[in-house]
């Protein structure tokens, strides 16, 4: 008794902390755009906002906008979970390879990528031109701009959420329930919806959530080749450079609607199928033998890898080029070492390097110091302090990262109680807490769906045994649920490695990120320097990612593989 | 006891400051001077502001923070000029777009010293908003009246004119436009590319056509001319690096930029471009430099407003980096083809600046949110 009153008091020590975090870091400065669009002349206002939707051209916008939502949930979960599947169930050759290899495009600033895909697929692209060989055309086959060329480039770089969830929750299908239903004669179609479905549909519907505010909020392919497509991620910036902030701020607050309530819908639907795991799970294996229909999934497969693997070669082939050939050749072919060796001299080019990765360690390890304990301590016990906790941690998926950059200025250019009676803005901190707020809801999900995945038996079995719950928690809980939180921390790491938005907004002079010189590279007319500059960075994230993917490996016997001896 | 706490609390803010500052510090600075030095500013920024004249004699902090549009490597190349100078050590961020913003953020608590770069049009609403501190640099007062804040709280160091240009190898002399007016021909349907609204260039620019176009034909005209230049344009590009890539592979032939850019991909990229000096003058944009309020290293700012604004400075800008001198003391010691000034369309510029965001605004609304892109496919 008097323990767990001790572990109480723990728990509200924790909450208290996390709560005065909270409602610094993510809530004050939310209010705060919210508020913005109601402030009139005379205080309280509807008038801006009552104004904006009146007109037809912003009520098209909006429209666009949760169109690119829904196409982005669609084309992503498509591709995402076939490749979720095919990892799993096919096993190809370089497995592990292969799928940090599927990782990439999050891995560098979105412009870098849309201008990769330009070079490719564009109106003097590579394989544009190619198709216009073969088929003898002068005219190009299709347009790569507006909504289906965004939707294209979104879907073969953002399908990396429903990639990575999809996977681990397969890892934690009962092959034992399969071959039991299939022994009770059930077709391969009723196995997929009774067996698997059930399984990995919270990773489906985390994913969902993540991929919508991740379309919604996308800036870099609607702004470069959107074309007349417009959405209010790029609106947002031309109200603000026309200075008409009213009508930003309106056009936030949609933006912030949208995704809200999105992920309250998901939510509840999430909420609504519940599923219990069977006490023993057995890791479904690889099926090797082969069929016709095996073949072609096959080849579907491998062409889309190959759709995912062509940017980031062609961002290696452009890195050994010129930038006059780059920008003048159709296929271009000058080789050189130059835009490597302009990088090693430069002084500039180390220390924003080592600033970005120390910067995405902190925001993986920050992150997970405040999400690990809400996803456990709301999974031993639903109560209100859990729930409301969750939902302020996710709530800035609901928010463009381009606001939330905005408000961290707003809210720390200041000295702030919050910030311990500093103003933060300008020194090295800022970054990493924005990364941080960032991260916090892909991270919280990714424990969540590790959580629910977790089978409770095991956690009163070690306790009644006589573990203390310390100890649990470190040999049962964190092994158990391990797969699914380095799946979150990985994306967190690579994702802040490429992150540009917040980054272009926060960024002083003591925390310059790489993301900042590919982009500004750019600018500057040497896209030979910043492709060299983004394979670097994939180098570095590869060799990064391979060394967490052992250490992963080596803590899985612990659990799933001692099952299967079992079984 | 009581008195322990707030003895306790400052030693815990004074520790904070200095692990805070210290940290991503050099090591070259010492620790125990960081504090001094950001607290300094907020006593010597009132005294400064009214006694601008007493700023040079004044000590010099030991370093500075620049914000600014221009690119790392210009940036460097003046910081370290800077440097060997004064021995103030220069810290420089290009924040490109977001650079008005940031600053505008900062005001409570301004962490850069200089506002480094930006057109005059931004600065004068800059100015407006309180942002600025006045300075008075020696050359000030040769600088032409176009070019300087009356009351010395900005001055324009580089002269940015915005030119039309074509890719030669897709277009004779013959065939390319000769001026403004051309450009609505419909010889030229599809053969134009452009930056979109958010490039201060392109703003500019459909500022300075609506202007001179209502002064000569009437504002009807210039917006249907608008209209009719939107129908030939082929693309607006919201990248730079896109949309010289789209003109250096033939997609499009003709296109206008700030001259230092085309110059660029010209000498350094070896793309075949042709400048067009138009009949009826080119859009001149000015550069413009400003100290900001209440800034952190107050003396260092004015030292360095003096500094970047020289002639010495402009001139060494224009032969590595092609930016034109504002100062005509400069020009002599710049390249030869920057001896030919281009000629300025005759616009009012008070004129612009009074209507610029509502004129941006329509249009973006009312002419080029036909969805072209899109109504191509």
């Amino acid at each position: 008794m008097k323990k767990l009153k001790y572990d109480r008091y723990k728990s509200a020590l924790f909450y208290a902390c996390l709560f005065f975090l909270l409602s610094g870091y993510i809530l004050y400065p939310l209010l705060n755009t919210v508020m913005q669009a109601f402030h009139g002349e005379g205080g309280f206002t509807l008038s801006v906002f009552r104004e904006y939707v009146s007109n037809p051209n912003h009520l098209q916008v909006i429209r666009n906008t949760a169109l690119l939502g829904v196409g982005s949930v669609l084309c992503c979960g498509v591709l995402g979970s076939a490749l979720a599947g095919y990892m799993t169930f096919c096993a190809p050759r370089m497995k592990r390879l292969l799928h940090i290899i599927l990782l990439s495009p999050m891995m560098i600033p979105g412009v870098i990528i849309v201008i990769a895909f330009v070079q490719l697929y564009g109106e003097s692209g590579i394989v544009t031109k190619l198709i216009e060989l073969l088929l003898h055309r002068d005219t190009p086959l299709f347009g790569f701009s507006g909504l289906p060329g965004i939707l294209f480039v979104i879907t073969y770089t953002q399908y990396v959420y429903f990639y990575m969830n999809v996977s681990v929750a397969l890892r934690y299908v009962d092959y034992s329930a399969v071959e039991a239903a299939a022994s009770l004669g059930a077709g391969k179609w009723k196995i997929c919806k009774d067996v698997i479905l059930p399984t990995v549909r919270p990773a489906l519907i985390t994913s969902a959530t993540m991929t919508f505010a991740s379309g919604v909020g996308a800036f870099s392919a609607p702004n470069l080749i959107g074309g007349g497509f417009k959405v209010l991620s790029t609106q947002i910036v031309r109200s603000k450079a026309n200075n008409y902030m009213d009508v930003a701020s309106v056009q936030v607050l949609m933006l912030l609607l949208m995704s809200a309530s999105v992920m309250l819908l998901l939510e509840y639907y999430k909420k609504r199928c519940t599923y219990t795991r069977a006490v023993r799970a057995t890791p479904l294996m690889p099926q090797r033998q082969g069929s016709a229909r095996r073949a072609l999934f096959h080849v579907l497969m491998g062409l889309q890898v190959f759709m995912v693997v062509i940017p980031i070669a062609g961002i290696l082939y452009m890195s050994f080029n010129t930038t006059h050939s780059i920008m003048t050749d159709i296929f271009p072919c000058e080789l050189t070492l130059e835009n490597f060796s302009n990088i090693f001299h430069s002084a500039r080019f180390l220390k924003p390097l080592i600033n970005s990765l120390k910067m995405s360690f902190m925001a993986v390890g920050g992150g997970l110091l405040l999400t690990v304990p809400v996803s456990y301590l709301s999974w031993r016990q639903r109560g209100v302090w859990s729930r409301m906790a969750k939902s302020i941690m996710l709530l800035p998926w609901c928010m463009p990262v381009s606001v939330i950059g905005v408000n961290m200025i707003n809210a720390f250019n200041t000295k702030s109680i919050f910030a311990f009676g500093q103003a933060l803005i300008g020194g090295f901190s800022i970054l990493p807490i924005a990364y941080i707020i960032i991260a916090l809801p892909l991270l919280l999900s990714a424990n969540d769906t590790a959580m629910d995945s977790f089978n409770p038996v095991l956690e009163d079995a070690s306790r009644s045994l006589g573990a203390s719950p310390f100890l649990t928690v470190l040999r049962v809980v964190l092994p158990g649920i391990a797969p699914g939180i380095a799946a979150g921390g990985i994306l967190v790491f690579i994702r802040t490695m490429g992150e540009y938005t917040v980054s272009a907004l926060l960024y002083g002079v003591h925390n310059r990120p790489i993301s900042i010189s590919m982009v500004l590279n750019i600018h500057e007319f040497n896209i030979g320097v910043s492709m060299a500059l983004g394979v670097i960075v994939i180098g570095i994230s590869y060799v990064t990612l391979l060394l967490l993917l052992k250490l992963d490996k080596r803590q899985r016997p612990l659990t799933q593989d001692s099952y299967s001896e079992n079984a | 006891m009581k008195k322990l706490i707030p003895i306790l609390l400052a030693f815990m803010m004074l520790l904070s400051v200095t692990a805070c500052s210290a940290a991503p510090e050099a090591p070259a600075a010492p620790a125990v001077e960081a504090p001094a030095a950001t607290e300094a500013p907020v006593a010597e920024a009132p005294a400064a502001e009214e006694a601008p004249a007493a700023e040079e004699a004044a000590e010099l902090e030991d370093t500075l923070v620049v914000y600014s549009t221009h690119s790392e490597e210009l940036l460097e190349v003046v910081a370290k000029a800077f440097e060997e100078k004064t021995g103030v050590k220069v810290e420089s961020i290009n924040l490109k777009g977001e650079l008005a913003d940031r600053v505008r953020s900062e005001k409570e608590n301004p962490q850069a010293d200089i506002m480094y770069g930006g057109d005059s049009a931004t600065h004068t609403i800059l100015k407006g908003e309180g942002l600025f501190a006045a300075t008075t640099p020696s050359w000030g007062a040769e600088l032409d009246p176009l070019f300087k804040d009356a009351e010395g709280y900005w001055y324009g160091t580089i002269k940015t004119p915005v030119l039309l240009f074509y890719n030669k190898d897709v277009m004779t002399a013959e065939e390319a436009p000769k001026d403004w007016a051309d450009l609505t021909k419909p010889e030229y349907k599809d053969k134009i590319v452009v930056r979109d609204s958010l490039s201060s260039s392109m703003r500019s620019t459909i500022c300075n056509l609506i202007d001179f176009n209502t002064a000569s034909a009437g504002e009807d005209a210039a917006w249907q001319y608008l209209k009719d230049l939107d129908v030939n344009v082929k693309g607006y590009y919201n990248s730079g690096s896109m949309m010289y890539a789209a003109l250096g592979k033939g997609e499009a032939a003709v296109s206008w930029a700030v001259l230092s850019d085309i110059v660029t991909n010209r000498d350094k990229n070896e793309m075949p471009f042709e400048i067009i000096d138009a009949a009826s003058g080119s859009v001149v944009l000015t550069d413009c430099i400003a100290a900001l309020n209440n800034a952190p290293h107050p003396n260092a700012a004015a030292a360095f407003v003096e500094f970047a604004g020289s002639k010495e400075v402009q001139a060494m800008l224009a032969n590595q980096f092609s930016r034109t001198p504002t100062l005509s003391a400069a020009l002599p010691d710049c390249p030869a083809w920057m001896q030919t000034e281009y000629k300025a369309l005759p616009v009012d510029w008070a004129n612009i600046s009074s209507n610029q965001l509502a004129w941006l605004e329509q249009w973006e609304t009312d002419v080029i949110d036909t969805g072209k892109n899109v109504a191509k496919d």
